[in-house]
């Protein structure tokens, strides 16, 4: 499903010539509701499953970043759990490189490395060289590589001076690191991250994004699909974002993309006067929106959002008018619009279809 | 199954083991502390037992070592892969070891690698005591021992596989690991004779592995007989072990792809 106005081939890298890593087609899974004694009793074979997947179908590239956004409940882990064999499908099918996730689970798994576990996942008594050392085992590494394997994973997460330190002491950005690099050793092709930032910091996980997309994405050519809440990982990492609701699909695209067309071509106005006359006259002539108006920093001055028409090609001649017209401008931008909103409105146009 | 893989899982259990130094010393400690009374013990109900025991041993302190010894590796073959399955899918951990290319067989040995070492280091404490107090054994009938006990405890194994089995597809092992254990410790012959036991219970305790598995050892190892003497014992656990092994791994696949298809594999 591609993003209104924009074909298939514009939102995504699409490496002349070569299969994609990840190939997800018409895949469906639902699950059992956990039922209550009583009802168990009344009717013992009345079994009544809940979709978590419907119909998705997907492929993702070498060197290419997909996110999954949506809210609680929309798939997201499910999908990302049916590609690392932990859950089988039950219709569809899902291939890894090629292997079946089902008919070769054993194949898949030597491709692929998950970021899905916790913290809790790792050897908390245990450094953090010792964890990986583990892993490398259980990874298959020839031994006389282990070394040096577990040595630059350490230092690509930048836990290079704290290996020796026990996992215990680590903190939750610090384990996190550490899930990556074991997820690293095997040089796998294909990364599953399920909300890897979540416990790191506005800085660390800026840092994290750069790392993933500069390391994973360019320099290693993996092919990433990535869960996530987060505004900036869907628009700075994400070469492409797939809107799950309910199990299925509810809009593919490049994130910007998807926001433009779903939400409008957004600015930020900052200003002294939020109710100048010159700003309502072209929001009265529908050159434009008003989405939002906020206080911001000190309080004089006013942050409002409008969505202009036209976007980029309408909006120097808006500016224009309105600095003509008198209203003090501190600044102009383009601005993201919130991860939340776009996902609404992706699922409130997937529902009235 | 890779033995890389489970030796690598096994030392880093031993590791965190090790990293909890007090409770890791005093678990040894323990363990000299709980022979000496049972030494007294046996020695005041020797006059009373001599006769009981006779078919399988004359000293009652070596008849019960041998029984607490091997009750101690089957209680580890009843719980440690259910243990070991539950708490590794309540921490996430399993999650992690199932994505790797590691076969599940080498997962659940690693993961269990380090309860059946220390089980059997704390075996070798115990016969180690006991030669030490002056228990009447034959030790050159170790090597007959020690397949007697691979036996029953692969045996015994293959019915903690079912246990781990219903917890990975019910999130519980249904209390079958202590019934079991229970069950053997009262009918199996552990610290009093079979023979003792009413009549109506005697058959049933003879279809438990752990009663000829004793039978059997505490005449190789308390009367010195050798393999060929007690050949009948030892081929009713070797085809229990068989059949409950081959039973348990069978049951345990199943749960595992029934997991998948329900999606509980990776629920904590």
């Amino acid at each position: 499903m591609e993003a209104p106005g924009q074909t298939r081939a514009e939102s995504r890298r699409e490496p002349a010539g070569e299969p994609p890593l990840v190939r997800v087609v018409e895949l469906w899974k639902a699950f059992p509701v956990a039922r209550s004694f009583h009802d168990v009793l009344r009717q013992p074979f009345h079994s009544q499953p809940v979709p978590a997947v419907v119909d998705v179908s997907l492929e993702v590239y070498a060197g290419e970043f997909v996110g999954l956004l949506g809210p609680n409940g929309a798939g997201k882990t499910t999908l990302l759990k049916v590609l690392a064999t932990l859950i089988a499908p039950d219709r569809g099918s899902a291939t890894v490189a090629g292997h079946d996730v089902v008919r070769d689970a054993a194949s898949v798994r030597r491709v692929i490395a998950p970021v899905l576990a916790n913290e809790r996942s790792l050897y908390w008594r245990l450094s953090a060289q010792e964890n990986l050392e583990l892993f490398a085992v259980l990874l298959r590494l020839p031994k006389a590589e282990i070394e040096s394997r577990v040595a630059d994973a350490l230092d690509v997460v930048g836990l290079g001076d704290t290996g020796r330190k026990m996992v215990g002491q680590f903190s939750a950005g610090m384990m996190q690191r550490l899930l990556v690099a074991r997820a690293l050793l095997g040089h796998p092709r294909v990364l599953l991250l399920d909300e890897p930032t979540r416990s790191l910091d506005p800085t660390a996980a800026h840092s994290f994004r750069t790392f993933l997309r500069e390391e994973l994405a360019t320099r290693r050519q993996c092919a990433v699909l990535i869960a996530t809440h987060r505004t900036e990982e869907a628009f700075e990492l994400c070469d492409r974002v797939v809107v799950l609701h309910r199990g299925r699909v509810a809009a593919e695209g490049r994130a910007a993309t998807l926001g433009d067309s779903l939400l409008g071509f957004r600015y930020g106005v900052w200003t002294l006067e939020p109710n100048h006359p010159a700003l309502s006259e072209v929001i009265a002539e529908g050159r434009a929106r008003r989405v939002a108006v906020r206080s911001e920093g000190d309080g004089r001055w006013w942050r409002v959002d409008l969505e202009i028409d036209g976007g980029d090609d309408a909006a120097p001649e808006l500016l224009r008018s309105l600095v003509a017209a008198g209203v003090s401008i501190a600044r102009f931008e383009r601005v993201v619009a919130p991860l939340g909103e776009l996902i609404e409105r992706a699922i409130g146009r997937s529902v009235r279809r | 199954m890779s033995a890389r893989a489970v030796g690598a899982l096994t030392r880093a259990a031993w590791r965190t083991a090790k990293s909890y130094r007090v409770s890791f010393v005093l678990s040894f400690a323990s363990l000299a502390v709980t022979i000496i009374p049972v030494y007294f013990v046996a020695t005041a109900l020797q006059p009373f037992m001599a006769s009981v025991i006779a078919e399988e041993g004359r000293e009652y302190f070596g008849f019960v070592l041998i029984g607490t010894a091997l009750l101690t590796l089957v209680a580890t073959s009843l719980s440690s892969f259910a243990a070991a399955v539950s708490g590794g899918l309540s921490s996430g951990f399993f999650e992690a070891l199932l994505v790797t290319p590691t076969p599940l067989s080498a997962i659940l040995a690693g993961q269990t690698g380090y309860a059946f070492a220390w089980a059997v280091a704390r075996v070798v404490l115990l016969l180690g005591a006991g030669a030490a107090l002056g228990v009447d054994a034959h030790w050159l009938r170790l090597p007959e021992a020690v397949l007697i006990v691979f036996a029953v405890v692969a045996a015994y194994a293959g019915l903690g596989l079912v246990a781990a089995a219903l917890v990975v597809s019910f999130r519980t092992n249904a209390g079958v690991p202590q019934g079991l254990l229970i069950i053997s410790t009262i009918l199996g012959g552990v610290y009093f004779p079979t023979a003792v036991l009413p009549p109506f219970l005697s058959p049933l305790a003879e279809w438990l592995p752990l009663t000829p598995a004793l039978r059997a050892l505490r005449q190789c190892l308390l009367l010195g007989y050798p393999l060929s003497a007690v050949a009948a014992d030892f081929g009713r656990i070797v085809i229990a072990a068989g059949l409950c092994f081959l039973g348990g791994a069978a049951v345990l696949r199943w749960s595992f792809a029934y997991a998948r298809r329900a999606g509980s594999l990776s629920q904590y």
